[in-house]
């Protein structure tokens, strides 16, 4: 290794640092290695560049030491070096606020220099420590270069230490944490699982010996029952829209249950009326093929007794007994029409043997003769006059 | 039991008897103005008023004595809120 004996501070350099102990902030900016032969004339305090500078080399680190010194670490390489030489002086430059980038420092080896060879077989890769003056210079920087970074043992060591440091700080942090969030989970799984085994019912033919206001219990019939705090019911499950758990609704609709309206009836589409349905024949004992028609009106009374006595009817409203054997049937709804069909039948005339007849012609422009929609007069007799009956049937078909 | 006298244009008279299932449904005086023929005066009356054995032809009432309690109206059919609530009866 070169042996060179101290930096010796310029002319210029001393001039800056005497502007850094009144404030200014010196800056290294980088350092120059050359081959340069210093004469015995030759003063160091006198230069402003290096002798014969042949390579330009970025500052890798600055670390102040603090008995007025700063060190300055660079890296020497010979990567794309064209041709070797003698490392004899070494010049540390700066930046002066008012003349620009000085050379501030040089040290020099002479014949004690070391011989950097060109770029090829031999590489040269050599960290550098280089001391100067700076003295109670409290802003002290330089521009580090991140081109080339070679660590040193005791920089890797440093780091190493660092590492371990901050390797156990993180370990111990992040193994508190998990053991707060390990805590957490057991007491959250704890408290849920207390939790769900109060909650869950309970199966069994007999009732839960744990009871409080709330508890579930399947019985042996598998009904689900719950605890009200003195007894235990069961559940009732409010379907607003079902029957018994089927759908129901007022309208007609596939595999639903029909329900009344407020009225209290169900809509006709619910059902299918169908003209002499076979089932509604059967159910009035019907048989054949033939239809069945509907006897619209009835009435069974008495017309010997005054006022005549009404037994039973359906669909009247009133007898008249217009005069002896002469008598209208009043509808209480009237027919369709006219064209109705009249069975009359009586037992008992009180004298003689009457017939019945519909009264259509007698006295028709004094007394209303009566065939229409809402009566009908009847009236029962032969040719030597007229009588009443005890037992007069009338029904009207149509 | 209640029952109607009417007096028909002829001058005779006739007896009207209400049904039960009419009653049920309407005032014997509603079946009157129905069931009576239109415009002819007619008395309600209780049947054990009428004397038995004596025909309807022998009946007679004066309506300036007995001034008549209705006269049969033009409609022989009961007004819809009846013919409704007979229907509504009968599951209709």
């Amino acid at each position: 290794m070169a042996d060179f004996r101290g930096t010796i501070l310029t002319q210029r350099g001393r001039n800056l640092l005497a502007k850094a102990q009144t404030g200014a902030t010196l800056t290294f900016t980088r350092i120059k290695i050359g081959d340069g032969l210093w004469s015995t004339e030759t003063d160091p305090t006198q230069l402003n560049d290096l002798v014969s500078p042949k390579l330009n080399l970025p500052i890798q680190d600055i670390r102040v030491v603090g008995d007025g010194t700063v060190r300055l670490r660079f890296v020497i390489t010979n990567t794309g070096l064209s041709q070797g030489f003698f490392m004899r002086e070494i010049g540390i430059y700066a930046q002066d606020p008012d003349l620009g980038e000085i050379l501030y420092a040089v040290a020099y080896a002479g014949d004690r220099a070391d011989f950097i060879p060109s770029d090829g077989v031999t590489k040269v890769e050599n960290v550098v420590d280089i001391y100067t003056v700076i003295a109670n210079a409290q802003n002290v920087t330089a521009v580090i270069s991140d081109t080339v970074v070679l660590a040193t043992k005791r920089d890797i060591d440093e780091l190493a230490q660092s590492l371990d440091n901050l390797s156990s700080q993180v370990n111990s942090q992040i193994t508190s944490q998990i053991n707060n969030l390990t805590q957490q989970l057991n007491d959250t799984a704890s408290t849920l699982s207390n939790q769900i085994s109060t909650v869950k019912p309970e199966a069994g033919s007999t009732a839960p010996t744990l009871t409080y206001t709330g508890k579930l219990w399947v019985d042996a019939n598998d009904f689900l029952r719950y605890y009200d705090g003195s007894a235990w019911k069961n559940i009732k499950v409010n379907f607003a829209d079902t029957v018994d758990g089927f759908h129901a609704s007022q309208t007609p609709t596939a595999n639903t249950i029909p329900v009344a309206d407020s009225s209290g009836k169900i809509a006709d589409g619910w059902l299918n009326f169908v003209a002499n349905d076979p089932k509604v024949k059967t159910a009035l004992n019907a048989s054949g093929d033939a239809p069945i028609y509907a006897c619209r009106a009835w009435v069974n009374f008495n017309g010997t007794t005054s006022p005549p006595t009404i037994r039973a009817s359906g669909n009247v409203s009133s007898i008249t007994k217009n005069g002896t054997g002469d008598y209208t049937v009043n509808f209480a709804v009237a027919m369709p029409d006219a064209n109705y069909a009249v069975v009359m039948i009586h037992t008992d005339c009180l004298t003689g043997t009457w017939v019945p007849k519909v009264l259509t012609s007698t006295n028709a422009s004094t007394s209303p003769i009566t065939y229409t929609t809402t009566a009908i007069r009847i009236g029962f007799g032969n040719s030597s006059g007229s009588g009443d009956v005890n037992v007069l049937s009338v029904a009207i078909f149509r | 039991m209640q029952i109607v006298i009417f007096k028909n244009k002829d001058n005779t008279f006739s007896i009207l008897v209400p049904t039960q299932e009419a009653l049920q449904i309407a005032t014997i005086q509603q079946i009157a103005e129905k069931d009576v023929p239109a415009g002819c005066p007619y008395w309600i009356v209780d049947s054990s008023e009428l004397p038995q054995g004596v025909p309807v032809e022998a009946i007679y009432i004066d309506e300036n004595e007995f001034p008549p309690h209705g006269y049969g109206g033009k409609s022989n059919e009961f007004p819809p809120e009846i013919i409704e609530k007979y229907l509504a009866m009968k599951g209709g």
